[in-house]
């Protein structure tokens, strides 16, 4: 099929952390009518969109039905096609896929994308035990938590290509400090390796600053065909590839990578047609500190096995080949489910704009963003990437 | 006894095993049973037991686990001769940290997961490292 160049034209977000006093309704507004603002569009002109909250914990609260279509109301979004999407901790970037696959087909010119959540609603117990019994395997029965998922990873990671605890907490240190140069992150202060090491232990070798904390927030854009876009901004940021799998679930392959990152990694190089090497920037899902050295060499940014040493030699940091999540990631953002995904492609979004202030990458031209989804046996479920240019 | 999930069991003369699907038609083996073979769709499958002894893939202790598990506790993945990976509550390895290890070869018994909610005991499959039981 014959896909029309689409390109973010406005991003919109709130800060991330706890909004104990606000509705959802109004976080995602927020977001909504910022990205609106940024695009310099009319909400007239909004033809379609499509709102992704994830929502499992929220349970007591309801379940939010037709949130998208009670926030948009909010501002004055009514009477088009409006959908709402759920793909776990990637839900926000099925929802970005949606409006760009819209858009890209010709369906329609101009939509919105949002993700929102709120996460402080719920006891943690309630959200320890989002890994449920509709698993056949009885997962959760088992004792598996998503922190548990990581720890096992980092674990073989230990034992197979020498990663070590402080070759985690370097990922946190990291995050952190760019996180600290991130107004709208939720953890303002960077820490140091020592920190992180002599923190409370969650699931061995994860220390708490090496699992991501939740918030409350929202996210959004405004999507538009390039044509269109034109009429609108002098820099568009193209999405150059947008590339949605799902997981293998293999019983047979070592417990160092994900085959459903891998292979949307190489869907959409090809797709871009640009490689690793063409990359300036990342946002990848750094829910839990030994995943960012995993997603490394799952999406080609270093040889396997060597994720840790692009990490220890800087080439994630600013200043080296790819510099990876100037947003603070996960770690310094706190994990809003649904908002997760459209949050980093708004830090893309100000990294190729040139716009990211303290923590700009000078003359990023090309950025990929990766977001994982739910886990059922060995696996995220879920992959969603987008590679952005300017 | 309470089994958890009675389905993923079969009564055999040397005790509960494991039991999965044997696809008639590619040899795929899958657990726990399926409607169908996952690989080519067949529903011509037969029951298998699965081994009683596997290897240590990786392992965690969990400070902050489920709210019917008392923390800490050890869970991994243990990789059976059937090429399936299952996860597991590890038990009998103290101290965790010294006694186990990547790779290492483990057994299967059933053992005591949790109380439901009328307190009655509901069992489970768990592994120990190979041996353990002759430590003690
Ligand atoms: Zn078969």
């Amino acid at each position: 099929m014959n896909l029309r160049k689409v390109a973010v034209v406005g991003i919109g977000e709130t800060s991330f952390g706890r909004h104990m006093e606000r509705s959802i309704t109004d976080l995602a507004a927020e977001a909504c009518l910022k990205a609106i603002k940024d695009a310099g569009v009319s909400h007239r002109k909004v033809q379609l969109a499509t709102g992704a909250y994830a929502a499992q914990w929220n349970s007591a609260l309801g379940q939010y039905f037709t949130l998208p279509q009670i926030v948009l109301r909010e501002i004055g979004i009514t009477q088009i096609p409006i959908f709402r999407v759920e793909n776990g901790c990637s839900s926000g970037s099925v929802a970005f896929r949606d409006v760009w696959y819209r858009i890209a087909t010709g369906e329609y010119d101009i939509g919105l994308a949002f993700g929102v959540e709120k996460m402080n609603v719920a006891d943690s117990k309630s959200i320890r035990g989002q890994i449920s019994d509709h698993v056949p395997e009885r997962d959760f029965d088992l004792g598996l938590t998503a922190a548990g998922i990581y720890a096992m990873m980092a674990r073989r990671m230990m034992a197979q290509y020498g990663v070590t605890r402080e070759n985690l907490a370097q990922v946190v240190v990291k995050n952190r400090r760019f996180g600290s140069m991130n107004p709208l992150a939720q953890y303002q202060d960077a820490v140091t390796i020592d920190e992180v090491l002599s923190a409370r232990m969650i699931s061995d070798p994860l220390t708490l600053y090496m699992c991501c904390g939740r918030g409350d927030g929202a996210a959004a854009v405004i999507l538009m065909d390039a044509e269109t876009a034109k009429q609108y901004t002098t820099h568009p940021v193209y999405v150059a590839a947008n590339v949605l799998t799902s997981g293998t679930y293999a019983d047979d392959v070592d417990f160092v990578t994900f085959d459903v990152d891998v292979r949307a990694a190489a869907q959409a190089y090809e797709m871009a047609g640009l490689g690793p090497e063409d990359l300036d920037v990342a946002e990848v899902h750094d829910s839990f500190a030994p995943a960012e050295i995993k997603h490394y060499e799952d999406l080609g940014f270093c040889a396997r096995g060597e994720g840790a040493r692009f990490l220890e030699e800087g080439l994630s940091d600013m200043g080296g080949k790819i510099v990876v999540n100037t947003s603070g990631g996960l770690l310094s953002k706190g994990h809003v489910i649904g908002a997760t995904g459209i949050s980093q492609v708004c830090e893309l979004v100000k990294q190729l704009r040139g716009t990211a202030h303290h923590r700009q990458v000078e003359g990023a031209k090309v950025g990929l963003q990766h977001n994982s989804g739910g886990y059922v046996h060995t696996e995220f479920c879920s992959c969603a990437i987008n590679i952005l240019t300017r | 006894m309470k089994l958890l999930d009675p389905s993923l069991f079969k009564e055999t003369e040397e005790g509960l095993a494991l039991v999965g699907q044997k696809c008639r038609t590619c040899g795929k083996i899958a657990f726990p049973k399926k409607r169908v073979c996952p690989a080519c769709f067949s529903d011509d499958l037969e029951d298998k037991l699965l081994s009683k002894t596997g290897t240590l893939h990786t392992f965690t202790c969990t400070y902050l686990g489920v709210p019917h598990l008392n923390p800490p506790y050890v869970i991994g993945f243990v990789d059976l001769p059937e090429k399936i990976r299952l996860l597991s509550l590890i038990t009998d390895c103290e101290p965790w940290d010294e006694v186990l290890q990547v790779d290492m070869p483990m057994e299967m018994v059933i053992d005591k997961l949790m109380e439901d909610e009328q307190g009655e005991d509901v069992y489970c499959y768990k592994f120990r490292p190979k041996g353990a039981a002759d430590r003690k």
